[in-house]
């Protein structure tokens, strides 16, 4: 047997020096080992003070730092754990826990501005963080920045598509956007990763609400209460949900017992306290229901509902008086709530103008502080003080604030204007517009500031087809009450039509954010998509509107149409085709399906087709004869078989039916080109060409100054070519501008008042505010 | 799979496959035409690895290039009008190489079977600087050797071919001042006098100091639309001996043209035997610029191509003329903006052309930005057929419009007849050549002599695509390298060709322009589907003069006219 050992003494001596050697090193190695590890646990064991106290002796130790932040955070110590995670993420540029802490910690103590700068510097130099990025999407999320909160969380999805947070922030923030399939389906990602986490359930529960799944969200919420038992959240929203949807007495008991249970787990929850008030009134006990509306307003003085409820039962028991005082605190706060929503959209809309921003905030201050909500208007007031440092104004508001402890009732409308106004109403709903317009006109003499009574003028008014006078009364009625939504909607509507598209979208948005289930916000949104040719966003809110009011053909109209442009061609024909199922002697809707037939026609050469489409135009004409759709529709389809003689008459009756549309006058030249006439052709074709480049110099001119608004060159030039194509209302709008601008001009001066009394001369007189 | 198809290659090339024998000769001696080496059956890219017809390429031809848009983000118009690229044979050897335009250039020589060499510092053109956007190709002074012009912002450079070695910057001596923001350029001969002369579109007013920078779009700030901004007109310039050129921009009617130019190329679209000028124009109506009595005319607007069948002007890019019904007329194919028709406009004769995008299945529904078009019969079935690059101007276009996206695939649409366009994207490319680009310039050619054509394309922030065609080689073709008669400039644009086979007759014209900003293969290619045997072929040069020939091989380039054949010339 050979043995692996050296067998002369030299060998071994040098194999004993090399053992010796390792084995020092050895405990060399284990010492150190062993000190870290001691040092390691010190820290972690150590108290705030402690590790104080290391850091006193070495301030460069990073981690000792973020272990303070950590335990300053637990002990609710922001300002300390503020300071401790700052430093720790300026000694470590690269420590997630460092930087995620400080930008968390600044956002609790409402340095806004910090944790986005924080998150945002983080950000720059790890771009694909998840949880840096998780982080910001609940940065945004919090300040109802729910766009750039479901972004950021998509991207974390993108980078870690196996992380459940990530998926359920999609979920959170695409409820939050009423996204609600797009939430269904990422919380189906989550719980494909993690099946039994009870957060996922209530967040798909939501989702399923929004897609009217009630029952599907129930069993979410049970599920989530059987994971976590502790839990009050998913209870809620059982009891809610069973609220909600309960239509007998039995159903009222069973919402009631789970609102109860609730209700010992969160007794400051004004929410239960209002439901199990509002059970306990279907149940008809009206004095525990008294009890809880009463409770509710204590725990939230502003709860509208609460008011609401109590105003009817006061008079049920014949205090009209008593009633009356709480429906007007109702409505008050209601239009509160309507303003604080309308101000916190702006801010968000105009985050990136920081004057305009602060403006708003301080009116948001100003609004909180009327409506005692003094804690959130001293919030509101910091962050302007964090923005605007030194700002004595904004102090002395902010002391104010910090004492006032009063509660304000408006004042309630009087009881003949009140009268006048539902007439005016009557009147309208009756089409008798004229009169409704002298009854508003009425209240209009005795309360200058009603905006109803605008809102119902400008209705009457839209009535009688005055749309350039309708648009200031609903102007004026926002102007006086921005809550005017009716008003709010009518103009959106009335911009579309003038081709001011984003302004119609604009507004809509802001509807939207209050209602976002109204059909027909949806449709009209669609409809200003479809007018800048936005087909995507057009389909996605008729496909909206549809989803809210699937019975509504007008809507499935729009959505096949927005489909057809999107290319998706067999469900905008399955649409229209359902759509004629139920209305198969409507001539617009067989012009628009025939028109569609045409179109499709063309690129697929489908003989048959091209036969039903023309049979669908012709069906229609007999309907209505003056169709343009279908006259124009056919005039094509013959165009493109070769048939111009035939074509001619149709896109001829086309033309007189709307002058305005410029396709026609095109493919009347190209028609006239097929039969060899020459000097049609070419008469069609300048006309096309004149329309043409008006329309462009119009349309370039409007985005210019839409970009440089303060350009008098580009005022001047838009109201003259406004003028140019008789659209007065916008050209003295913008000679309005301009001279505003430019007050010495005479020229233009001269040119405004001519077309303003060539526009009063057919109007009808309403009150106008200066220089409007 | 990979290991059977290996082996399948190798057991070829040890029985020496004609296709590669074949492809080989024409790769070292282009100007032989004899017929007894003439094979029927080219077989090479039979034994294809995929199905797709097109394959990138790039990285195993040799080719190691990267566009990049310097400067801040989002991008402004300037920063979105992209590049140019070029198939041309620089040193004259038959073999086509490539030439990449961008603000470093890059020259690669091609080797005929597939494979390129960088020469860009070799011949010279490593030194050159500038924001060069397009190129030209054409022989100036009729040395035999393609010259180049390359388009700029601020500036353009006219490149001689030194003997096809290298090239020089002669742009101080040619008489062609610096242009505002040069995009196409083309050489065409349009006054007959035997040298090219050259058209370089301008795009728009537009500097470091012109507001608006960006536009607000839907709340996302990015490039404005052209119509911000005042149009740039063309220029024109009559090439002379010693390479002096004469700006007659006024004297031709260019300045009446719109400007805002993007693609230009020269036709006989109406057999005047003179050259006209399509230009397209970005969101101005388009021009199409009739050669008249020693000028131009402008009947974009009567003719109907200004516009596209509703009367709406579009975002013109890129452009191509070919005869796509073989009705024997020229029709012109344009390249549009997202959501607008990219367009076809059937030459009705007469001056009067249809925009059947529609009906041939090129209608308004296609979703991207096209900027490179061109004709070509990729299965030589005898019907031109279209390949389109893609991408959009904004580079953050998705923030503000969630159905858009920066980055557009290539599409290929098959053309059934005549009739109709079949979408041939997924089926015709893999995946690598169709990958979401920033796509702009896009050329043509036959780079390995196969008689399939292939494609050259621009990632304005990415690399080249080089796509091979691998189209099973079950139809006919011819290819022809043409010689003018004395008088006529050497590379012969806007020759006339028509071919006779199989019962049907082809026409096809000499161009290497056309697309966007981007330079072809000049060679005239027929594919000729089942036809067996041309019967004639006959070109008309742009002199007038009307040649005849017959008894001409099928499957291979060839030179007209022939050392010898039979030959009939005659007058018109």
């Amino acid at each position: 047997m050979n043995s692996f050992l050296p067998t002369d003494a030299k060998s071994r001596g040098r194999l004993g020096l090399l053992f010796a050697l390792l084995v020092l090193c050895g405990i060399v190695a284990a010492t150190l080992w062993a000190n870290w590890i001691h040092a390691e646990q010190e820290l972690r064991t150590a108290d705030t003070s402690k590790l104080q106290e290391i850091l006193k002796n070495d301030p460069g130790n990073t981690k000792a730092q973020l272990l303070l932040g950590t335990k300053l955070e637990a002990k609710q110590d922001l300002a300390g754990a503020r300071e401790a995670y700052k430093r720790a993420a300026e000694l470590d540029g690269d420590s997630e826990s460092a930087w995620l802490g400080w930008a968390r910690v600044s956002q609790k103590t409402g340095e806004i501005q910090e944790a986005y700068s924080v998150l945002e510097v983080f950000m720059k130099s790890h771009p694909t963080n998840v949880n840096a990025l998780l982080e910001l999407a609940a940065f945004y999320q919090d300040q109802d920045a729910v766009i750039r909160a479901y972004d950021s969380a998509k991207k974390a999805t993108q980078i870690a598509p196996k992380n459940v947070r990530a998926w359920r922030r999609v979920a959170t923030t695409a409820v939050d956007l009423t996204l609600y399939t797009e939430a269904e389906s990422a919380i189906g990602h989550a719980l494909a990763l993690i099946p039994d986490d009870w957060r996922s359930y209530y967040v798909l529960g939501k989702a399923q609400i929004g897609l009217h799944k009630e029952k599907d969200a129930l069993g979410s919420f049970e599920k989530a209460s059987q994971l976590a038992p502790d839990e009050v959240s998913p209870l809620r929203e059982i009891g809610a949900l069973q609220f909600a949807t309960a239509v007998s007495d039995e159903d009222f008991k069973k919402a009631l017992n789970t609102l109860k249970q609730v209700n010992k787990s969160a007794p400051e929850d004004a929410g239960i306290t209002l439901m199990i008030g509002k059970a306990l009134l279907r149940l008809n006990d009206k004095v525990g229901a008294e009890k809880e509306f009463n409770e509710t307003i204590r725990l939230a003085p502003n709860e509208a509902s609460a008011y609401f409820e109590l105003s009817r039962l006061a008079q049920a028991s014949g205090d009209s008086k008593m009633a009356s005082t709480l429906k007007a605190r109702h409505d008050d706060l209601e239009a509160y709530r309507m303003e604080k929503g309308n101000l916190l959209s702006l801010i968000y809309q105009d985050r990136d103008d920081v004057s305009k921003s602060n403006e708003r905030r301080l009116k948001l201050a100003r609004l909180y502080a009327k409506h005692n909500d003094y804690e959130l208007s001293i919030r509101e007031y910091k962050h302007l003080q964090a923005r605007v440092p030194g700002d004595a104004k904004i102090a002395k508001e902010l002391q104010d604030v910090e004492r006032l402890a009063t509660t304000a009732f408006p004042e309630n409308l009087s009881v003949s204007e009140v009268n006048l106004l539902a007439k005016g109403d009557e009147f309208r709903s009756k089409g008798k517009f004229r009169d409704a317009g002298r009854i508003y006109a009425q209240v209009l003499v005795k309360n200058k500031k009603s905006a109803p009574a605008y809102l119902g003028l400008g209705l009457s008014l839209l009535g009688n087809g005055d749309k350039d006078n309708a648009f200031r009364a609903f102007n004026k009625a926002l102007e006086i009450d921005p809550n005017q939504d009716a008003a709010q909607f009518e103009v959106a509507r009335l911009y579309r039509e003038m081709d001011f598209a984003d302004e119609a979208i604009r507004r809509l948005e802001l509807l939207l954010k209050k209602d976002p289930v109204n059909a027909q916000y949806h449709n009209e949104r669609g409809l200003a998509y479809q007018k800048v040719e936005v087909f995507g966003p057009a389909e996605e809110s008729f496909l909206k509107a549809v989803t809210v009011e699937p019975g509504n053909n007008d809507f499935l109209i729009n959505l096949a149409f927005a489909q057809a442009k999107n290319n998706k061609f067999a469900e905008a024909e399955r649409n229209y085709r359902a759509a004629l199922l139920k209305e198969p002697e409507n001539g617009v809707l067989l012009a628009f399906f025939g028109s569609f037939l045409v179109e499709r026609s063309q690129s697929t050469g489908n003989s048959a087709m091209v036969k039903e489409a023309e049979d669908i135009l012709k069906k229609s004409l007999a309907l209505s004869p003056n169709n343009f759709t279908a006259s124009f529709g056919l005039g094509n389809l013959y165009l493109n078989r070769g048939d111009a003689a035939v074509a001619l008459p149709y896109l001829m009756a086309a033309n007189r039916q709307n002058p305005e549309i410029n396709v026609v006058y095109y493919r009347l030249a190209v028609a006239y080109t097929k039969i060899g006439d020459k000097d049609k052709a070419k008469l069609y074709r300048k006309e096309s060409e004149r329309r043409t480049e008006y329309f462009n110099r119009r349309s370039n001119t409007e985005q210019l100054t839409r970009e440089s608004p303060k350009d008098p060159a580009l005022r001047i030039k838009l109201a003259r070519i406004y003028a140019e194509g008789g659209d007065l209302t916008r050209a003295i709008n913008q000679y309005q501008v301009y001279l505003t601008m430019k007050p010495e001009d005479a020229t233009a001066r001269k040119e405004r008042d001519a077309l303003v009394k060539k526009a009063d001369s057919s109007n009808i007189d309403i009150p106008r505010s200066e220089g409007s | 799979m990979r290991l059977v198809i290996l082996v399948g290659v190798i057991l070829l090339a040890g029985f020496g496959g004609v296709g590669c024998i074949r492809s080989k000769e024409t790769a070292s001696n282009p100007s032989e035409t004899t017929t007894d080496k003439f094979s029927s059956v080219p077989s090479q890219n039979a034994l294809s690895s995929a199905n797709s017809i097109f394959r990138d390429v790039t990285d195993s031809a040799g080719i190691h290039y990267r566009w990049e848009i310097v400067g801040k983000r989002p991008l402004n118009i300037l920063q979105t009008i992209g590049n140019g690229c070029a198939f041309l044979d620089y040193d004259g050897d038959g073999n086509l190489d490539i030439l990449l335009v961008g603000f470093k250039l890059a020259l690669y020589k091609g080797n005929g079977k597939g494979a390129f060499t960088e020469v860009t510092s070799r011949t010279g053109l490593d030194k050159l600087k500038g924001n060069f956007h397009s190129c030209a190709v054409g022989d100036i002074d009729n040395d035999g050797h393609d010259d180049v012009y390359l388009s700029a912002y601020r500036g353009g450079v006219m490149l001689h071919n030194e003997g096809g070695e290298s090239f020089r910057d002669i742009s101080s001596s040619t008489g062609i001042p610096s242009q505002p923001f040069g995009t196409t350029c083309a050489f065409g001969d349009i006054n007959g006098d035997g040298y090219l002369d050259l058209f370089i579109g301008n795009y728009i007013k537009f500097g470091p100091d012109t507001r608006p920078q960006l536009c607000d779009n839907n709340g996302v700030k990015g490039a404005c639309g052209p119509r911000f901004y005042e149009p740039e007109k063309g220029t024109l310039f009559l090439g002379g001996k010693g390479m002096r050129f004469q700006d007659v921009t006024k004297a031709w009617n260019i300045h009446l043209s719109e400007g805002k130019a993007l693609g230009s190329a020269f036709a006989d679209y109406n057999n005047s035997g003179k050259l006209s000028l399509a230009i397209a124009n970005d969101e101005v109506p388009g021009d199409l610029l009739s050669n008249k009595n020693g000028k131009f005319e402008n009947v974009g607007k009567s003719s109907g191509v200004a516009y596209d069948d509703s009367g709406k002007v579009h975002g013109g890019m890129g452009l191509d003329w070919g005869d796509y019904d073989n009705d024997g007329k020229l029709d012109l194919a344009l390249a549009a903006f997202a959501t607008e028709a990219k367009c076809i406009y059937r030459n009705d004769g007469d001056d009067v052309f249809s925009d059947k995008s529609a009906m041939l299945g090129l209608g308004p529904s296609n979703p991207y930005v096209t900027f490179g078009i061109k004709w070509l019969d990729y299965d030589n079935d005898g019907y031109l057929d279209l390949i389109l690059c893609n991408g959009h101007v904004q580079d953050n276009i998705s923030e503000s419009d969630k159905t858009m996206t920066y980055r557009q695939p290539t599409q290929l649409y098959h053309n059934a007849g005549g009739g109709h366009f079949e979408d041939m994207s997924v089926a015709g490319l893999d995946e690598k050549s169709r990958r979401p680009i920033v796509g702009r310039g896009l050329a043509i050619g036959d780079y390995d002599n196969d008689g399939k054509i292939d494609v050259l394309i621009v990632d304005s922030e990415g690399r080249p695509l080089l796509l091979h065609n691998e189209m099973p080689a079950v139809s006919n073709w011819v290819g022809f390298k043409l010689t003018p008669p004395s008088g006529v400039a050497r590379n012969a644009y806007g020759a006339m060709i028509s071919l006779e086979a199989g019962g049907k007759k082809y026409l096809r014209h000499c161009h290497a322009d056309g697309s966007f900003m981007a330079s072809s293969d000049s060679r005239i290619h027929f594919g000729l589907g089942d036809a067996k045997k041309i019967d004639k072929v006959t070109i008309v040069w742009l002199n007038g003069k009307k040649e005849s020939y017959s008894d001409i091989p099928l499957n291979r380039y060839v030179n007209l006219p022939p050392v010898k054949s039979s030959k009939n010339s005659s007058s018109p």
